[in-house]
């Protein structure tokens, strides 16, 4: 029908319209092209240029010894360790520092789940008290899987384990430090209990105990033994029902109906270990990230609580 | 059969002489006399006819300030936005609120570890922390729900050439694919099962042009197509109504000659349409979708031949021309090209790849 020619203009004109078709499509909405950012090798890259010998952990970080203590004792599971650290990206730029002199170091529990970034509580399994290492952290056990103004690529953490503890000790450590609070303040009439709560009554109360199973509504304020206030709110929830924190719930059930009173408790009987954030203030960036829960974002690790509770 | 050939030969060369030898015709008169002699192709060639596929891409858009919006495992949901989570209480909500008007109930735990209640054990990345939902509510700005769609049009149009005006309609049957819409930059670890739906619409439509510029063999123009669009099965009707439409685009076109040219159309399509979810209830609002289309179609447009083809079979001659009945003595005029090819070319204008063999030669 068409002769060659013919043929041949249609073939190229309906080609270019295709070509169009196709610039148009290439055009629209597309993924970005996931580049990947393999940390593992940009560290080892890292290294190999600062010509650092660092050891290789089966977790996919690097570390080395800076400072070594053969008398000290070897970071365990559970245990309570205080620690300063200076935590910096690649290029040098600090994102954390806490050193001697700048303060007390900060408490953690290894191995609780509790640490954030998480290559730092994997990296104090290799230390015992009183050394320093340095750590190269991949980006996956640093700030890579979070979206914040924090690098997401691999940072550099060093740490030195100035001691540990065990949860125990702390928790005696705390009930001493709560006699020294009621001393301190002059509370009276303070009634300490074997599971380390404490519970002054502010108010009387003129109704029964509530009954185990029952529903309870109260209104508290929370505050840290430094008088600051972290939380307050109204609450309705079935007595021991395990949906309160330990010493809130014991104190409750020992008040009356209308009482008010002052229940002071060491973390064993709030929040324990909480989660330790370096840098402190990623907090409430991980929690609306849903990587930590909420009341991490208001109490640090080992923070002895103070509620004071009205029984409705 | 050698003879038939030569004397075919010499008769198409004896008409030539014949032709060769009467007066020439003015333009003018040659448009009279091709309308009394074929007076219904006369008119017939004024219209073109024209046949178009593609590619269209759709983008469905509702700003929703009364509903929140709600993904879980078994799906996305929009429910009342006053409506508080309480865990284990079901939830009214819709199941589909895009294409029909689908309800559900849905029952959400809300994993809170505020202050005062009970820590949770290795709290870091901990699954518990993830509700068993994602939640978008729109606080003080709406939430804007979008997604696209995609399209393949087949379109039929026939329009009526007045100089470099052209009016005329024609239908589209769009085979058309749409994802249900989110959040705009939602992420979700719920995978959403619903996906999609399928239709085929149709769409009927008036249209308007101008012919804006022609250049060598290329032409340039723009029309509007305005109408009706029939959402096609895959959007329920009872719930669904929806605009007109209009369709801005331009054409361009490759003149393949003056009946036959194929073209390229890019175009942009303003719709709207409206899902209610109310079903006459006035405290329930309906749900208001804009989804604009693009399109890229390309096709061919064919007008029919104001002159037939020479009853000679082997009449290739490259010009229109007159061939007179040997019977009855009446000159018609007839063209010896097919429809594709320019039926007054120009030297060397049908075969420039012959001029340039001899041009090689040379």
């Amino acid at each position: 029908m068409f002769d060659g020619f013919t043929l041949r203009k249609i073939v190229y004109n309906l080609f270019g319209c295709c070509m169009i078709l196709l610039i148009c499509l290439s055009g629209c909405k597309r993924d970005p092209l996931e580049i990947g950012n393999n940390s593992l090798v940009s560290l080892e890259n890292y290294l190999k240029e600062k010509n650092i010998t660092a050891n290789s952990a089966p977790e996919g970080y690097f570390y080395k010894a800076d400072s070594t203590n053969d008398s000290g004792t070897a970071i365990s599971t559970g245990d309570i360790v205080s620690i300063y650290y200076h935590v910096e990206d690649l290029d040098g730029g600090t994102i954390d520092a806490l050193q001697p002199g700048e303060g007390d170091p900060v408490l953690l529990q290894h191995g609780a789940g509790a640490v954030f970034p998480v290559g730092i509580d994997l990296g104090l399994s290799q230390m015992k008290t009183g050394e320093t290492f340095t750590f190269y952290l991949p980006a996956s056990l640093a700030y890579g899987t979070i979206n914040s103004s924090v690098t997401s690529g691999p940072v550099i953490v060093q740490i030195k384990v100035v001691s540990k503890t065990t949860t125990v000790a702390q928790k005696t450590s705390e009930i001493n430090e709560i006699e020294q609070y009621i001393t301190s303040e002059h509370l009276s009439g303070v009634i300490s209990f074997a599971s380390g709560l404490n519970s002054k009554e502010l108010q009387k109360g003129n109704g029964n105990k509530p009954q185990s199973g029952t529903e309870v509504t109260f209104t508290y304020t929370g505050k840290l033994i430094n008088n600051t206030t972290f939380d307050q709110g109204t609450e309705t929830i079935t007595l021991n029902n395990n949906e309160l924190i330990t010493g809130l719930q014991e104190g409750i059930g020992r008040m009356r109906h209308n009482e008010r009173a002052l229940l002071i408790m060491p973390s064993a009987l709030g929040y324990g270990a909480s989660v330790r954030v370096i840098p402190h203030y990623l907090r409430e960036t991980l929690v609306e990230q849903k990587v930590i829960p909420e009341y991490a974002a208001v109490v640090s690790p080992f923070s002895t609580l103070l509620f004071e509770v009205t029984l409705q | 059969m050698i003879q038939l050939y030569i004397s075919t030969k010499i008769l198409i060369l004896g008409l030539l002489v014949i032709a060769s030898s009467l007066p020439a015709f003015s333009q003018i008169d040659l448009q009279r006399k091709r309308r009394e002699d074929y007076p219904i192709r006369f008119i017939l060639n004024k219209f073109s006819i024209n046949l178009s596929t593609g590619y269209g891409k759709t983008f469905y858009r509702s700003e929703i300030t009364d509903y929140a919006y709600i993904r879980t495992e078994d799906g996305s949901f929009i429910f009342d936005n006053n409506t508080e989570i309480i865990n284990g209480q079901p939830i009214d909500a819709y199941s589909d609120w895009f294409s029909d008007v689908a309800t559900d109930q849905i029952f959400l735990t809300d994993n809170s570890f505020e202050v005062p209640y009970q820590p949770i054990g290795n709290p870091v990345n901990n699954p518990l922390l993830h509700d068993n939902y994602d939640l978008i509510r729109p606080d003080s700005v709406p939430v804007l729900l979008k997604n696209t769609g995609n399209s393949i049009p087949i379109t039929l149009a026939l329009y009526l050439n007045l100089k470099r005006v052209r009016i005329g309609g024609g239908l589209t049957a769009d085979f058309h694919r749409a994802w249900y819409p989110e959040p705009d930059e939602f992420f979700s670890k719920f995978p959403d099962p619903n996906g999609k739906t399928k239709t085929l619409m149709m769409r009927y439509f008036g249209l308007i042009g101008v012919s804006i510029y022609e250049y060598l063999d290329y032409a340039l123009a723009a029309d509007l197509r305005f109408g009706k669009i029939n959402m096609g099965k895959g959007f329920n009707k009872d719930v669904v109504s929806n605009s007109s439409f209009i369709n801005i685009g331009a054409r361009i076109e490759n003149v393949f000659s003056e009946y036959f040219r194929i073209f390229v159309r890019p175009s942009v399509e303003f719709k709207s349409y409206s899902v209610n979810l109310a079903g006459g209830d006035a405290n329930v609002k309906n749900i208001d979708y804009k989804n604009p289309t693009f399109f890229v179609e390309f096709g061919i447009s064919l007008n029919y031949p104001d002159l037939p083809r020479s009853p000679l079979k082997n009449d290739k001659i490259q010009m229109k021309h007159f061939l007179s009945d040997p019977k009855s003595g009446t000159r018609k005029e007839f063209r010896g090209q097919p429809i594709w090819k320019k039926q007054d070319p120009k030297a060397g204008e049908l075969y420039p790849e012959l001029l340039k063999k001899k041009d090689k030669k040379l």
